[in-house]
């Protein structure tokens, strides 16, 4: 049984343990949206191709990004149906170094998903997330951890035909050490909760 | 004469040799010479009026030709005068008054030469429906089964009495230059027999073809398997002696070893097929018994795409033989498909890689084209091919390219080729459809066709093919239905003699998607209106995985299904790598093969789509039993009993059906949930396939008049409902 100054001191021990533990994780706390060191001003968008085709587009909110892929009749000068091409848009983070979630929506105008390929730029590896052989809308949840990359890119094949948008939404960015130190953080104020009952 | 006379008669004969001399080098016309229409009848069941015409076309090739010069032993099925003739025989169906017509023809490539008319659906649209041979091994199980070519094929007169109905080609033998015969050597296997009978070398359910040179069984070999897995491991027995077989019929009514020799004369053909072996200590039902041997006189099979390729482009664009029998629906037809199920889905696939949809004068033969539940290309084109063979042990169609890009064969060792090659070569490309259910996956080999031999990338599809999977499926699609109240039977495993399956048979079917494809093929050639998305299960898309349960997710516990199954020894058919020798081209699969049986030089990898928490198939199509299910619904099955016991039984898919309620699953240990549980009641039940019918329709794979019917069928039925 704790006296009420034990239980106090204690407290504050273990207050003060996990604040040195915040204190040295990295300076990225939790970012939620497109902001801080995910701003807009933090991605680089890069259209690939001749004639260079697409865009990407931040809401004002800072709550979505919107990658158009390229379409035109003339096509991509280069780009097979299928097969990833020359042209594309890619949007890549000055920050890749750290852990992300977002949720992405995928529809296309082409005759099918294999036209239009959506998927993440990761530690210098493009990885499809869309369905090549799946419905013209998709949408899915990523939690990924990146080091040296991190964005996206949609590759519109030969480019023509209808293009496809993707909506990236929900975007968060929690560095791994700061998720540890909230989780040792609970588990302390749990234990601590624990004695004082006893 | 003057000079100048004999200059102009100087001039004059130059002029008439050199063109006698152009006339000799250029290719001569080849074409269909002759129609004859043996059998008119009418034929009911539409909103107009129509008829079929039964009848046989006589054509001829210049082997010099560039169209024709892939065809293996064409110069060795040469007439004196340098052509090489067949006669097919042909269906068509059409509208009495050609007026009423629609323009679209589809052009159906028999199954084992099963016939074909076109349904009435297509015959509400005022399609014309062409069934013709191409199949041009002379095999069949019974007079007028299968391929068998009639006597009364050559005969220039029509025929009345005695007309076999079903579909076939008269090619030539090929011969040696000096007109003695072509031998060399086959294989054929006997498995699941027993007793002192003789039994038949059949492929599949029909003869093998080719007769043997000599009976001296010293020149063949014989050898037992005890044991052979799905991928490929062969566990020898011994090699039977010589002095203790015959190339004979044996027990029943006739003697007993050495029995009645086979009859080697190729003028009672095909009577005298299938050939048969007789063994001195009968047969084993637990061995399968393997014969290597020396054939002779193979068939210049490869005319038989030939003759499919003209007779359709007589249809098309002539308007009489060289006799003035006037083309029946001449000057009709706008758009033609060439369509195949199955094997002969294979087929179309092949006639299609060989260049055969680009006729002699240049033009498109087939606008469109149709594989259905094919994935692979069928054997024909090569010396003693066996076109009836799918994919037991050492037989052809994996061979090449499969996929519709030009995309490189990494394990094979091949470069970079597609089926779409020399079509687009001529920019002869049909649009195509490609529609799969999952025994093809699973036994079919098909999945070389998405993913390569290497197995790690989506092998993407042009803009002129559209791929539709339909889950969870048998070959071709069950028998439909909303049935709670299921009988457990057995199932036959297709193939030769393979034996039986332990699930009942999956009921999910593809008839409603063939109906929403057959309104969306004709609307993109008739109209240029897209078709709905392709839809299948990608690597990409993580909805296709290696063939083990842990990567399928395929749900522990369900009672009656051994995790022994999943072995690799006992589940997905891998595409082999065979080394046929030499001669034989290995990406046209062209040539003579002369290894047999062939080594395996690699085993490749195969995947299977990944599944649902009751095991059903993810990726595909939306179709309203798959996604209001009353079961587990299986692309494979399981062989109860025999040499093959434990594997995929062929490809024969199985349904294990839902619980009824909780206390029965838990009775057997089942993780599914029960039929209560995930419905409610009856209306719960109706109102699941509702929704799924909906969604089916919403997306393009279903016609509501189709999704009407299904609803009204789930609301009449057991399911919920005592």
């Amino acid at each position: 049984m704790f006296t009420k100054s034990q239980f106090l001191r204690r407290f504050i021990l273990v207050v003060t343990v996990a604040l040195a533990i915040a204190a040295s994780a990295p300076a990225e706390a939790l970012t939620i949206g497109f902001n801080g060191p995910y701003d807009p001003s933090q991605w680089t968008t890069t259209i690939l191709g001749t004639p260079p085709l697409g865009s990407a587009v931040f809401s004002a909110s800072h709550t979505t990004l919107t990658v158009t892929g390229g379409d035109s009749l003339a096509g991509c000068i280069g780009g097979i149906p299928g097969f990833p091409g020359p042209c594309e848009v890619d949007v890549t983070s000055k920050n890749p170094n750290n852990t992300f979630s977002f949720h992405w929506d995928y529809n296309t105008n082409d005759i099918g998903a294999g036209f239009d390929q959506f998927g993440l730029l990761l530690n210098g590896v493009h990885t499809v997330l869309s369905d090549l052989g799946g419905p013209l809308h998709q949408s899915g949840n990523v939690f990924i951890t990146a080091n040296t990359q991190f964005g996206w890119y949609l590759n519109c094949t030969d480019c023509t035909g209808g293009a496809a948008t993707v909506n990236v939404t929900q975007f968060t960015a929690a560095p791994e050490p700061a998720s540890l130190m909230l989780l040792g953080l609970g588990l302390a104020v749990l234990a601590v909760l624990r004695r004082r009952r006893a | 004469m003057s000079l100048q006379q004999i200059y102009r008669r100087c001039v004059r004969v130059a002029v008439i040799a050199g063109a006698v001399l152009l006339a000799s080098l250029l290719p001569a016309q080849a074409r269909i010479t002759r129609i004859v229409i043996d059998a008119k009848a009418t034929l009911s069941g539409q909103n107009i009026p129509y008829e079929t015409l039964a009848g046989r076309a006589f054509g001829e090739l210049d082997p010099s030709d560039v169209h024709n010069a892939i065809i293996t032993d064409i110069n060795l099925g040469k007439d004196s005068d340098g052509k090489v003739r067949y006669v097919t025989s042909f269906l068509l169906v059409k509208p009495v008054d050609m007026t009423q017509a629609s323009g679209f023809l589809w052009h159906d490539v028999p199954n084992r030469g099963g016939r074909i008319t076109i349904v009435a659906a297509e015959r509400n649209f005022g399609d014309v429906g062409l069934s013709s041979g191409w199949q041009s091994d002379n095999a069949g199980a019974a007079v007028g089964g299968a391929t068998t070519v009639p006597p009364y094929a050559s005969n220039t007169s029509p025929v009345t009495t005695g007309l076999q109905t079903n579909e076939w080609v008269k090619v030539p033998v090929a011969k040696n230059a000096d007109g003695s015969s072509v031998t060399g050597t086959i294989l054929g296997r006997i498995v699941n027999r027993s007793g002192a009978a003789s039994q038949p070398l059949n492929v599949m359910g029909n003869p093998v073809p080719y007769l043997p040179a000599s009976l001296d069984t010293t020149t063949a070999t014989l050898v037992t398997h005890t044991h052979e897995t799905s991928d490929g491991v062969v566990s020898v027995g011994t090699t039977i002696p010589s002095s203790d077989w015959a190339f004979a019929h044996c027990g029943g009514t006739f003697p007993a070893f050495p029995g009645t020799p086979q009859d080697l004369d190729p003028a009672h053909l095909p009577g005298t097929l299938p050939v048969h072996i007789c063994l001195k200590n009968g047969f084993d039902p637990n061995l399968l018994y393997q014969l290597v041997y020396q054939a002779k006189d193979p068939y210049v099979l490869g005319v038989g795409f030939a003759a499919f390729r003209d007779l359709n482009s007589f249809f098309r664009y002539a308007t009489q033989d060289d006799f003035g029998n006037p083309n029946p629906i001449a000057n009709a037809i706008h758009w033609a498909v060439i369509r195949g199920v199955s094997q002969s889905g294979n087929a179309t696939r092949a006639y299609i890689h060989l260049g055969f949809n680009q006729d002699e004068a240049n033009r498109i033969v087939h606008e469109g084209a149709w594989p259905i539940i094919a994935g692979r290309r069928v054997s024909l084109n090569s010396r003693w091919a066996q076109p009836d063979g799918v994919l037991e042990l050492y037989q052809m169609g994996s061979e090449g390219p499969q996929w519709w890009v030009p995309w490189p064969d990494t394990v094979r060792g091949l470069p970079a080729k597609s089926i779409l090659d020399r079509c687009t070569a001529t920019s002869t490309c049909p649009k195509i459809f490609e529609h799969f259910g999952s025994s093809e996956v699973y036994a079919l080999k098909m999945t070389t066709e998405w993913v390569g031999t290497s197995a790690d990338t989506d092998v993407p599809l042009p803009r002129n093919v559209r791929r539709y999977y339909v889950g969870s499926t048998t070959h071709g699609g069950g028998g439909g239905g909303f049935n709670a109240n299921i009988t457990p039977a057995p199932v036959n495993c297709p193939g030769n003699n393979w034996g039986q399956g332990m699930y009942t048979a999956n009921p999910v079917p593809e008839t409603q998607l063939v109906n929403a494809l057959r309104v969306a093929m004709r609307n993109w050639l008739m109209n240029g209106t897209l078709p709905p998305p392709s839809r299948w299960p990608t690597i990409a898309g993580k909805n296709l995985v290696d063939p083990n349960p842990v990567a399928m997710g395929f749900p522990s516990g369900i009672p009656g299904v051994p995790t022994s199954v999943f072995n690799p020894e006992n589940f997905v058919f891998p595409v082999f790598d065979y080394d046929w020798g030499p001669q034989f081209d290995p990406i046209d699969a062209t040539g003579v093969p002369t290894n047999f049986p062939p080594t395996i030089k690699h085993v490749i990898n195969m995947k299977v789509p990944r599944v649902d928490a009751d095991g059903n198939e993810l990726g595909g199509v939306p179709t309203v039993l798959r996604d209001a299910p009353l079961g587990t619904y299986l692309g494979w099955n399981l062989t109860i009993a025999g040499f093959h016991q434990g594997q995929v039984c062929d490809y024969i898919g199985g349904m294990i059906p839902f619980a009824t309620t909780q206390a029965e699953r838990l009775a057997t240990g089942d993780p599914r949930l029960s039929l209560q549980e995930r419905y409610g009641n009856h209306a719960g039940y109706v109102a699941a396939v509702t929704a799924a019918a909906n969604n089916a329709v919403a997306q393009g794979y279903l016609l509501q008049e189709d999704a009407d019917a299904l609803i009204a069928q789930a609301a009449a039925s057991n399911v919920l409902n005592p």
